[in-house]
């Protein structure tokens, strides 16, 4: 795998609101994406993960307001104006939802929607048009691709509909693909389908894929590395599997204590106390203190920055080290070495 | 736990969907989904038995024909042995008491104008659990019993989180002392650390209350977890029941081979390319012929295209619903 | 005990504390303007300075002047006190002409949505049936048989205000029927009568209260029509609409007798409106 960074974020904050009232979802958020690798964003709900997605580039909701510096190309999309922004917006970059079924137009047949994104992106001729549209559903597995281009986005199902939102972002030839939830709503047999079909895809373009999901399993199934999120801020970023075997963040070895493992049937999973905050009543120090066996006095206090703590890997936990030697099992943990923590 | 405590015989159920209007001038027929087709199980008491399947499977329906909120087209659901179609008056409101549901939904499932208090007096009170003036002690227990606040009582559903909303559906459930508890994806609309939470409380109640549990989900893990049995549906048909760790360990129908399959791992190691089951569910209004999965099965041979498959033993509390005796591994059985 | 299920921290909670800043403004200004008029309704004698009924032919279609602010009519009967006394026949319009639909209809429409089935499609054909007439029309052809007089408008006005509200109320019980809390009180075991009308109605009624204001407005309006044709309040009573009829023949040199009771007609009715504006905010269901 190349490790030339395609896409490098600094300090990416995203706030909704005014004054008082002013609701910080993200809050200096830094990582990079190197060429051809599958970074996933994990948390959960209000976490911050899919704002952190979407305000890459930009597509947030009036009166969002996005500081930092997201660079593509040797240009900052965040100061970026406008119509050059659109350019790089489903052309270069690309995005993929939850709910196809919303984020694709219900009146439109899908190759009409296909070649919309080849006329703005491409310099193809009608016919040329004509003849991508039908590659590309090829290329996401639709069978009967020459029919089915004329058909609407409810004669499809949840996966088909999938699919086609996948071929809809790929017309402009991206080079990175920012993909928000894909799967969620789908059932795990044909989560399974659309997870390989976007590796395969990652593999026959060379795209770079930002994945954000909320579901460890597919992190570890399809991710190279992973950034964990907690309200708004990443708690820890490194490769996948040495993440998931040994997490140096506490809030990542609650989360992965309260996924079952294989072998520890029916008895109690260490879960992690209470709910995550939310933006209103984000805790002073480690947003994550309330919640967490090791808080000390020091992390009501004081905010833990993201620093290394390993080879390739990053955590922002006062107790990273303790939290490390807690994990000496690697998963699967047994679940049974007492309640206490 | 080997008395089967609530059994369904031969279940079948059917969903008439009204014809649009350009349906009744082409004079379609209406369409019927075939929602359960003879699904046959037992629970025995004392035990968990999870449900697992994916969406249009028929789970749902077959939780809510197991508590009366369906009835039957075909088959019967019966407990201790009575047809709980036929039970009226008195013995009704018995089974409704004894056989509780928990829902998924935590933010539709409590009514928004009561309180705690009221919605736990309600249970109470109608079915005669505790005298007038204990009502508010045994609220108070049932609080404690699910971990929520004393204080809990007097706001209204709209003020707590998802999972507290789920404790309180809980202790609602739990109010009027029941043998039997069916959850539907209970805890399938929370956050990871909140489901632990939910999970946790729930397994230390059916141990404390000797509650017999059929917990409905589409999460293996979540299901594996908790599960002495589970059985798995395909297309409202139940393809297989066994031991959870035999099911797990052993999968004998090939769309619990892929489902399995299908479920990220959380081990890295795992990783594969190759995709679990292809193709995609077909139309339940419009079933295929013979075994129901065939139109996705890697075995898939002539017989299985007329032939519908029936439950044969493989083991030990172990049976599915193939022509195949270890299908991916042995010839026809 | 393992550290597994403790008590999570509840959500902030909005208290009732915060409820009267949260009121909307216009709602206040409606509570306002219908506080005072039902003071005034109630205690008609204590504002105004005249008998409404008294005539007093020297001081025939007087202008408004600083002894009738509102003018006189044409029998030198104050206008501002006619006005005033008619308030008490108007709300009681309001009130009466209302009650009766919203109630039965009310309580119909819930059992209707509910049981869903036969009874949707026959009252669905009622429906159709009465909304096919035009509401004023089928109003005084029902007052025409019956007689001109109050009883008998709120009588015809209730024979057919009730579909609107029970229109409104199947529709939403049928949408909250569907909701899980619906179907887990099937499971407790509850009665169809303590579902229908201890969970589906509370939570169904909001849209129907809303109207009701509305209504109130209406039926004040259809009180003045009727009573403007004759077929509603009778003279020499003081009611806004006989007032405006009293003073149509002198439109052009008295404009007095018919503009005030006319304004007092669209204040009340003002009201009204933002008080079901209000009270729609106020009883939405929080999420």
């Amino acid at each position: 795998m190349s490790s030339e960074t395609v896409l490098s974020v600094r300090g990416l904050t995203a706030s909704f609101g005014q004054g008082d009232r002013k609701l910080t979802a993200v809050n200096g958020v830094s990582f990079d994406v190197r060429k051809g690798e599958v970074l996933g964003l994990v948390g959960e709900s209000g976490s911050g993960k899919s704002v952190t997605l979407r305000a890459l580039t930009r597509l947030l909701p009036e009166g969002a307001e996005v500081t930092g510096q997201v660079m593509w190309r040797g240009r900052d999309l965040v100061s970026l104006p406008p119509a050059a922004l659109r350019q790089v917006r489903g052309g270069q970059i690309s995005m993929i939802f939850q709910e196809p079924m919303t984020a694709l137009n219900p009146v439109l047949p899908v190759r009409v929607q296909i070649e919309e994104n080849l006329r703005a992106h491409t310099g193809l001729d009608a016919a040329g048009r004509k003849a991508r549209s039908r590659e590309l559903l090829d290329l996401v597995g639709i069978p009967d691709a020459a029919r089915r281009l004329n058909e609407y986005p409810h004669q499809f199902s949840g996966g088909m509909r999938q699919r086609v939102m996948i071929a809809i972002a790929l017309a402009s030839d991206p080079d990175l693909l920012l993909a928000d939830e894909p799967t969620t709503a789908l059932d795990v047999t044909i989560q399974d389908q659309i997870l390989n079909l976007i590796l395969d895809l990652r593999d026959e373009l060379g795209m770079s894929v930002v994945f954000v999901t909320h579901d460890l399993g597919v992190v570890a199934q399809i991710c190279d590395r992973m950034a964990v999120m907690y309200a708004g801020r990443i708690a820890e970023e490194g490769p996948v599997a040495d993440v998931l075997a040994q997490p140096h963040h506490a809030y990542t070895l609650g989360l992965l204590g309260s996924v079952p493992h294989a072998g520890g049937e029916r008895r109690p999973l260490h879960s992690i106390e209470g709910t995550p905050p939310g933006l209103a009543a984000i805790p002073p120090g480690c947003a994550f203190n309330p919640r967490c066996g090791f808080a000390t006095s020091e992390c009501r206090q004081t905010l833990p920055q993201l620093v290394p703590s390993g080879p390739a890997r990053q955590a922002a936990c006062h107790h990273r080290d303790r939290v490390a030697d807690e994990t000496t099992v690697p998963i699967p943990r047994a679940a049974g070495s007492g309640g206490g923590r | 736990m080997t008395t089967p405590l609530l059994t369904a015989e031969a279940v079948s159920k059917d969903f008439l969907f009204a014809r649009t209007i350009a349906e009744r001038f082409t004079g379609r027929p209406a369409r019927t989904v075939h929602a359960l087709n003879g699904v046959s199980l037992e629970v025995r008491r004392g035990e968990t038995l999870g449900i697992v399947g994916e969406s249009g499977c028929g789970k749902s329906t077959l939780a809510r024909c197991l508590v009366r909120l369906h009835e039957c087209d075909a088959g019967r659901v019966t407990f201790e042995g009575a047809d709980i179609a036929m039970l009226s008056g008195a013995d009704r409101r018995a089974f409704n008491r004894r056989v509780q549901m928990i829902f998924q939904d935590p933010y539709s499932s409590l009514n928004p104008r009561m309180t705690v208090r009221q919605i736990l007096a309600e249970a109470l009170s109608v079915h005669g659990m505790v005298p007038r003036d204990r009502v508010d002690d045994r609220i108070a227990e049932l609080l404690t019993l699910v971990r929520l606040p004393q204080d809990a009582a007097t706001k209204y559903p709209h003020e707590f989180s998802g999972g507290q909303r789920q404790r309180i559906g809980i202790a609602r459930a739990l109010s009027v002392e029941p043998e039997v508890l069916v959850a539907d994806e209970l805890v399938s609309a929370l956050d990871v650390s909140v489901q632990a939470q939910v999970v946790n409380l729930l397994l230390e109640l059916q141990e404390r209350l000797e509650l017999t549990l059929v917990f409905v989900a589409h999460d293996l893990r979540l299901v594996r977890h908790i599960s002495h049995r589970v059985a798995v549906m395909y297309l409202g048909q139940v393809v297989e029941v066994a031991p959870t760790e035999e099911l797990f360990e052993r999968p004998r129908h090939p769309y619990t081979q892929a489902l399995l399959k299908a479920a990220p791992s959380l081990d890295p190691s795992t990783r594969t390319r190759k995709v679990a089951a292809k193709g995609e569910l077909p139309s339940p209004s419009n079933l295929p012929s013979g075994c129901l999965f065939h139109t996705r099965c890697p075995h898939v041979f002539d017989r299985c295209r007329s032939d519908a498959p029936g439950l044969t033993s493989r083991g030990p509390g172990h049976v599915a619903a193939c022509h195949l005796a270890n299908p991916g591994i042995e010839g026809p059985a | 005990m393992t550290d597994t299920a403790r008590p999570e921290t509840p959500v902030p909670s909005r208290g009732r504390a915060g409820l009267l800043s949260r009121l909307p403004r216009t709602f206040m200004f409606g509570v306002l303007i219908l506080g005072t008029l039902v003071l005034i309704a109630i205690f008609p004698e204590f504002f105004a300075p005249y008998d409404p009924l008294a005539f007093d032919y020297s001081a025939v279609l007087q202008p408004p002047s600083a002894a009738h602010p509102f003018g006189t009519d044409n029998f030198g009967r104050d206008v501002l006190s006619r006005v005033i006394h008619a308030s008490t026949i108007n709300l009681q319009i309001a009130i009466f002409a209302t009650i009766t639909p919203f109630v039965f209809g009310t309580l119909l429409g819930a059992v209707v949505g509910y049981v869903g089935g036969i009874a949707e499609t026959i009252f669905g054909r009622v429906v159709d049936a009465v909304i096919t007439f035009p509401f004023l029309v089928l109003v005084i052809a029902i007052v025409s048989v019956l007689g001109p007089g109050l009883v008998n408008m709120y009588i015809a006005v209730g024979l057919v205000g009730w579909v609107f509200y029970a229109r409104i109320i199947a529709a939403e019980v049928k949408v909250q029927k569907r909701l899980d809390y619906a179907d887990a009180g099937r499971a407790m075991g509850y009665t169809h009568t303590r579902i229908v009308f201890r969970h589906l109605l509370p939570n169904s009624v909001t849209p129907a209260i809303v109207y009701w204001m509305t209504d109130m407005a209406l039926a004040i309006l259809l009180g003045s029509s009727l009573g403007y044709l004759g077929l509603g309040a009778q003279p020499p009573a003081a009611e806004w609409g006989v007032q405006i009829a009293e003073g149509k023949n002198f439109m052009a040199t008295a404009w007095w007798i018919s503009v005030f009771p006319g304004i007092a007609i669209v204040i009340t009715g003002l009201g009204f409106s933002l008080l079901g504006d209000g009270l729609a905010d106020l009883l939405r269901t929080r999420k």
